[in-house]
């Protein structure tokens, strides 16, 4: 290494590091488990780290890790505040995924980092843009005699179909400086072409057309560089599903199961001479298409900063590669880092896997009204998980049950019953349930060729499929159970729940039958190395192909942690921060911390936070396993819904938990009893009523009021709950429920209309509350709270509402002698608080109020479970204001309507600070990438009396602030009638113009309020899948990134903040100045 | 499934599946932790008399393609023309192997060679058994007894060698004629001398090369099994050569022989190096390379004589990977450059016998 080089490195003390921001569809956790492990590589070389991320819930925004922390929006805008304001000598830009990069690539354009001379670390700023530039990609690759998709670069609709004409149907469109492959896709026809390129054209300046690779085997590899040349690839990964499905869309096996030697190590070579070729220091993904037929390949793509696959890749292999890459970057070089697995052996290194990795996407499709279910070139699953096992069967199974949707395997009995001819088209249209798809084709006797010209899928993976379909039919045809056959569907990942459901036994008895057999999972460990050398890390899985155990349990003072599972529609990474806290805590206090978690995209799943660390399935079968192997008491309120649910039936079996006993639990949430108990202690709930029968409940509708929120006890589509306006609505309902209404039960809850709802959220010691706060949401109940804005502290309940809140708060927490985190929901109606809920738990809210006040509620609840004695009482005021705003990842969804309803549909969270809320509501707003509004021009769609009354301010305001308003006919004569001026838009159905697509296209709106019809439109819509003129507007404005309102208060709320907050007068200030 | 087991000399006996041939077979049992690369693994010679575990848990995926001679005795898709390894032990054999280019299964291959395999082992648990005791002798057997064949370790390099002298022409010469000493020879070192334009005459291991002296510009000593000590006439040939001048290359054995022939000492390392991702680096320019390594034996470093310094080390546990003497032109190599299996990285080191 050169003398100049090493000089300017030692020059290096002050490094900014970005994040990603919110989780959304294509950025989720994994950037909180990168850049987590960055500061902690930055801080050991003492070197002082400054970190802008909005993201509140992460842990690497925790106190005690950077030095500095803006909760701002990682846009090139703020950020060059932050830059002229902290002065750093460096800057890290691949921790925080594509919104990190490009924000980077921006600050460099526009010679920001030249100006404050602040120097991008790893990877130089030319290799980046080359990689994200697939046309400097595709040349620089070429002339060093490497493939790539052939391919051109399009900047219109027509030069587009002229491409396309000329190389052949079908062409596959990809969208440069896009994370998660937006707006990418295949098309098989001009038609379907032309839609493509339309939309693409709006978000991407640059798009290419390229060769169809649809087919080709996908297979990645993780590639790690040093400034001294040095490389290695860290692990290689195989998709099950060929090209054509994107990788964050596919199941993917790690390491590759399909290629030769040959294969593999020509791939690998590849990987080396592009990372050299394009100079990349620390760590990159490529991903490459590989012919299943000749072997023959293309590089399809290079990511040059850590992603979900690298993310996937540490946790499959046990490598860090985001804290190697980190230290790469500061300029040390691979030989000289060790293997922190082993302790002893060096980080320049190959891991050996002995056992396979399934990675597994969750989606939660079911979730949104109108979306398309496919899957293909553009990601929509929110989460994944990750399985290791010693065969591919028994790890796919794991993997679907970690899923936590309620499936056993691959095995599913709705699937089954679908016709051949329908699976056949469902192999060909994939969609989000395919596995389950391609097993019940299995079952249903097609064969393996037929599959794989149907889906693409190697065969290699079919006929193992096939061998756990075999296994399944068998287990259905058995009555009496040997040791041979359950071994063996043991060892195919066949759980006890399914064993017994085949064969008629129950569960438990399934579980002791096999225990006195002796037929147990092992414990082995992840050491990167195959066994060669022995590790120091307790990085654990368990399964079935094997006779010993890696491990013996001790006699340690010891607690168990139920992790969350995948992310999904409310279970984001606050659940991580909570994990990750308590182990942290248990630490503290000379306990051993057990980790349990199967999420590869968290921080609670890298195995230096806990002392041992189950990387394991959150099923009852496998959390007993746990159970019998360590002996320890769990802790499972800190996970969110996955452990919660689990804790009845664990604490059933006798498994000691920690915190508020399980009767407690039951007492909070049972409906009933907590009714009765709110009862005597006189506090105020909404009417409701159950009724055995969707049929029965018209009447006691009537006797609560309309509207009623109604919770049926199964799911229709993914959906618990809706609000009925009236008895016609009700009819209506039943009349589409059909029989179904007859056989399931249902509660109905008197839906306060105008209610100010809020989250009261404390930490209590048996019965004795130490810590709370409450924090208000903007928008009006009947948002779900995970969808809603929240203020901290409140900003418009009276002080005398806010005592009321917290003495009723004490009252309940004291009856039921709570010992740990718990939230308790009120809505607040004319003065009145109402109690919705009390969950014994730790809320999503629980980083937002820890970081807001400085102080970490998860840890004083640690405490308290751990039953310290004496701990202290404080109460807390903020001088400052954190408002956190939810994160949407409608774009991703085609189709989806983006009303909030109250079942929730956000993906993630951000906050941000200020003096004031408003300040604090449009950082915030600002942070999950919405644009400052470049045009005093909006367009207003009020639907329904009640929305045009509510948002009567709001037009009046904009209004005086200059604004030109854009409205459609209802709403037009509305403000008219009010003296306010503005402009017709005509309804889209009617084919008249100008229309809102017209103003669309033109640029012509700085932002949109389309706000429903109250509930009654998209209750409508769910029910009849009809489009109304009112979701086609808000579907066209995420598809054209328009700054979209669908709620009247928070559309209010963000008039005012406008009003008094020009973009520049934002105030740049991390946490710690505003917690001084 | 007919039931098998694996008898350790150390009295305990493993159960397990049977695959491949029904014959019994012993050998000394060693892991290795390649992910890929079953079929040029169990052809190397430099597995004789071994019984191999693998650390992977699924062995066979992709089948084994059908054997394809470039040259006389010269595969190019398989590292000798015979399974060498004594036995197969995995956790699971892939009954249902997929691939374009499959010609056979892993069963049906070993069952056509006459060697026994065995399914369903605890091979995690064999392979930490080997770290911790060092190499076991073994039999796969029908019986539960251990025995002992002392035949299947001695005169290995005899066996392994192939008694002929071969010459081979390059597509495109580049001028440099070489002599190869065939010890065991895997036969992607030859496919990697013939690639960059060598033209190569072959000798067996015991075969004097003074006649062929006067004709090649330089002497490649070929990998093999077995204790380096054993190849007597091999040193004492490498000797006469070094004394003529001519430079040298000594892949893996050959690295050992090369040792021995400059009076530095080889030893038996407890259990080997065998595995795709072993780090190497040179000790002058600090470069690093991960690379494919098959040995149980290793120079000891503290013995190279003056004239000779180490040129590689292994940045795992420190042992000596490579000896050099740039001014004689004499290098070896303790790793293998050629890869097959595993990464090619070092096979630049074969350009340095150009004249």
């Amino acid at each position: 290494m050169d003398i100049y080089f090493t000089q300017k490195m030692n020059r290096i003390q002050k490094v900014l590091i970005l994040g990603s921001g919110a989780l959304k569809i294509g950025e989720a956790g994994e950037f909180d488990y990168s850049g987590t492990q960055a500061i902690k590589a930055l801080k050991e070389e003492g070197k002082t780290v400054i970190l802008v991320n909005p993201n509140i819930a992460t842990i690497q925004t925790s106190k005690d890790l950077a030095d500095q922390i803006y909760f701002l929006p990682v846009t090139a805008f703020f950020v060059a505040k932050v830059i002229e304001k902290e002065k750093p000598d460096g800057i890290l830009l691949s921790f925080g995924g594509q919104t990190a990069l490009n924000c980077g690539i921006e600050l460099y354009h526009q010679g920001i980092l030249e100006k404050y001379h602040v120097e991008i670390l790893g990877t130089p700023i030319q290799a980046i843009i080359d990689t994200e530039d697939r046309q400097k990609f595709s040349q620089r690759l070429t002339s060093i005699g490497l493939y790539t998709a052939k391919g051109t670069l399009i900047t219109s609709v027509a030069d587009g179909l002229a491409y396309a004409r000329s190389v052949g149907f079908p062409v596959m469109l990809r969208t440069g400086f896009a994370l998660g492959g937006t707006g990418s896709g295949i098309a098989k026809t001009s038609a379907a072409l032309r839609l493509l390129l339309e939309s693409a054209l709006t978000t991407s300046p640059q798009i290419i057309i390229e060769e169809c690779l649809y087919g080709w085997k996908e297979v990645e590899y993780e590639v790690v560089r040093d400034a001294s040349d040095n490389c290695i690839t860290v692990c290689n990964m195989e998709n099950l599903d060929p090209v054509g499905i994107h990788t964050g869309e596919s199941i993917v096996i790690a390491p590759s199961q399909t290629l030769t030697n040959d294969e593999y190590y020509q791939l690998r070579d590849i990987a080396i001479r592009t990372i050299r070729e394009l100079g990349i220091v620390g760590e990159c993904n490529i991903q490459y298409a590989v012919h299943p037929k000749t072997g023959d390949y293309r590089i399809i793509e290079v990511n040059a900063r850590l992603s979900r696959s690298s993310a996937l890749a540490s946790k499959a292999t046990g490598y860090p590669l985001a804290y190697v890459a980190a230290k790469l970057a500061l300029g040390k070089t691979l030989p000289e880092l060790k293997n922190s697995v082993t302790g002893s052996t060096s980080a320049f290194f190959e891991p050996a896997l002995d056992y396979v990795v399934v990675k597994m996407p969750r989606w939660d499709l079911d979730k949104y009204s109108n979306v398309d279910t496919t899957i293909g070139s553009e990601m929509k699953s929110v989460g994944e998980v990750m399985s290791i096992a010693r065969t591919f069967k028994e790890a796919i199974q794991k993997a679907i049950r970690m899923l936590g949707l309620g499936y056993e395997g691959i095995m599913d009995e709705d699937t089954l019953k679908e016709s051949i001819p329908s699976i056949r088209k469902r192999l060909k249209h994939p969609d989000s349930k395919r596995i389950f798809v391609v097993a019940a084709g299995l079952a249903k006797g097609m064969t393996v060729p037929e599959i794989y010209r149907l889906t693409g899928i190697d065969q290699w993976y079919l006929y193992s499929l096939a061998r756990i379909v075999q296994t399944y039919t068998v287990l259905k045809q058995t009555s009496s159970i040997s040791t041979d056959i359950l071994s063996d569907a043991k060892r195919q990942g066949f759980s006890d729940g399914q064993i017994g459901k085949l064969t008629g036994r129950k569960e438990a008895d399934i579980r002791t039958f096999r225990k006195t057999h002796g037929i147990v999972p092992r414990v082995l460990r992840i050491d990167t190395m195959a066994g060669e050398f022995p590790a120091i890390t307790n990085y654990f899985y368990l399964t079935y192909a094997a006779s010993a155990s890696d491990h013996v349990p001790t006699n340690e003072k010891k607690v168990a942690v139920l992790g969350a599972g995948p992310y999904a529609i409310g279970t984001s990474v606050e659940f991580d921060w909570c994990a990750v806290n308590t182990v942290a805590t248990l630490r503290v206090h000379g306990i051993k911390s057990i980790m349990v978690n199967c999420n590869p995209e968290t921080v609670s799943t890298d195995y230096d936070h806990s002392d041992y660390l189950y990387f394991e399935e959150l099923s009852l079968e496998r959390v007993l396993d746990i159970w019998d192997i360590e002996k320890a008491p769990f802790i499972v309120s800190v996970g969110g819904q996955i452990p919660n649910n689990l804790a009845p039936k664990l604490h059933a079996l006798g498994v000691p938990l920690l915190g508020s006993d399980a009767d407690t639990i039951l007492r909070a949430e049972d409906r009933y009893r907590f009714g009765r108990l709110l009862d005597t202690l006189f506090i105020a709930q909404p009417a409701w009523s159950e009724t055995r029968s969707l049929a029965q409940s018209l009447e006691q509708a009537n006797k609560i009021g309309f509207p009623v929120l109604l919770r049926p006890s199964f799911v229709l589509s993914g959906k618990a709950m809706l609000v009925i306006e009236s008895e016609k609505q009700l009819s209506q309902y039943l009349d589409h429920m059909g029989e179904n209404a007859k056989k399931y039960s249902v509660v109905m809850t008197k839906f306060l209309q105008g209610a100010t709802e809020c989250d009261f959220d404390g930490v209590a010691d048996n019965g004795k509350i130490l810590i709370s706060i409450l924090s208000e949401h903007v928008e009006k109940g009947g948002v779900h709270s995970g969808d809603a804005t929240l203020v901290l502290p409140s900003f418009t309940l009276e002080a005398s509402v806010q005592q009321s809140i917290a003495k009723q708060a004490a009252a309940i927490v004291k009856s039921l002698s709570v010992s740990g985190p718990f939230n308790i929901q009120f809505l607040v109606s004319e003065g009145t608080p109402y109690v919705i809920e009390c969950n014994l738990r730790a809320s999503r809210s629980f980083p937002f109020v820890s970081k807001a006040l400085d102080r970490n509620f998860i840890a004083l609840a640690t405490e308290v479970m751990l039953g310290k004695k004496n701990l202290p009482v404080s109460t807390v005021r903020p001088k400052f204001y954190t408002v956190k705003v939810p994160q949407f990842s409608f774009r991703r969804l085609r189709g989806a309507d983006p009303v909030l309803r109250v079942e929730m549909s956000s993906t993630g969270e951000v906050a941000a600070m200020g003096w004031d809320a408003r300040e604090a509501y449009l950082k915030a707003l600002l942070s999950t990438g919405m644009q400052y509004p470049n045009q005093k021009t909006v367009f207003l769609s009020l639907g329904g009396s009640t929305g045009k009354r509510v948002f009567d301010q709001g037009a009046k305001r904009l209004h005086s602030m200059g604004f030109t308003l854009h409205a459609t006919l209802g709403t037009y004569n509305y403000l008219k009638s009010l003296g306010i001026s503005c402009r017709l838009v005509e309804k889209l159905h009617e084919g008249k113009h100008p229309n809102y697509r017209d103003l669309v296209v033109d640029h012509k709106i700085g932002f949109a309020v389309v706000l429903p019809e109250r509930f009654t439109e998209t209750t409508k819509t769910e029910m009849s899948k009809g489009l109304s003129d009112g979701y086609l507007m808000r579907r066209m404005s995420i598809d054209w990134s328009i700054p979209i309102f669908t709620n009247a208060e928070s559309a209010l709320f963000f008039i005012e903040s406008l009003q008094k907050y020009p973009m520049e007068d934002l105030e740049i200030k991390s946490l710690e100045e505003y917690s001084k | 499934m007919e039931k098998v087991y694996l008898c350790l000399e150390d009295g305990e006996v493993v159960e397990g599946v049977r695959f491949g041939s029904l014959r019994d077979r012993c050998g000394e049992v060693v892991f290795t932790t390649a992910m890929t690369g079953y079929p040029e693994g169990l052809t190397d010679p430099s597995f004789a008399g071994q019984l191999l575990v693998f650390t992977y848990p699924l062995i066979g995926n992709y089948g084994l393609p059908k054997p394809v001679f470039q040259a006389l005795h010269l595969l190019s898709n398989f590292e000798s023309e015979h399974i060498w390894a004594s036995g197969v032990i995995v956790s699971s054999d892939v009954e249902t192997p997929s691939h374009y280019q499959m010609h056979q299964t892993l069963a049906s291959w070993l069952e056509n060679q006459q060697i026994p395999g065995i399914a369903h082992v605890d091979t995690r648990a064999l392979t930490q058994k080997i770290r911790d005791k060092g190499v076991l002798r073994g039999v796969i057997s029908s019986s539960k007894k251990f025995y002992w064949d002392q035949n299947v370790t001695t005169q290995l390099v005899a066996k392994v060698s192939l008694p002929r002298v071969i010459d081979y022409v390059p597509d495109k010469p580049n001028g440099t004629r070489l002599l190869l000493i065939d010890c065991g020879l895997k036969h992607g070192i030859l496919r990697g001398l013939l690639h960059i334009g060598y033209t190569v005459k072959r000798i067996p291991w015991d075969m004097d090369p003074d006649p062929y002296l006067s004709n090649v510009d330089g002497l490649v000593c070929s990998n093999g099994p077995g204790d380096p000590k054993d190849c007597t006439k091999t040193i004492a040939h490498i000797k006469k050569v070094l004394e003529k001048n001519i430079p040298f290359l000594g892949v893996c054995l050959g690295h050992q022989l090369l040792a021995l022939a400059i009076g530095a000492d080889t030893y038996k390392l407890p259990y080997g190096h065998r595995g795709l991702n072993q780090p190497c680096q040179d000790v002058l320019t600090k470069k690093a390379y991960v690379t494919s390594q098959n040995h149980g034996y290793a120079v000891d470093r503290r013995t190279i004589p003056e004239g000779f310094v180490e040129w590689f080390i292994n940045l795992n546990d420190g042992t000596n990977e490579g000896i050099q003497n740039p001014k004689r032109r004499i290098w070896s190599t303790q790793f293998h450059p050629e890869g097959y299996p595993g990464p090619f990285d070092t096979k630049w080191i074969f350009t340095l016998l150009k004249k």
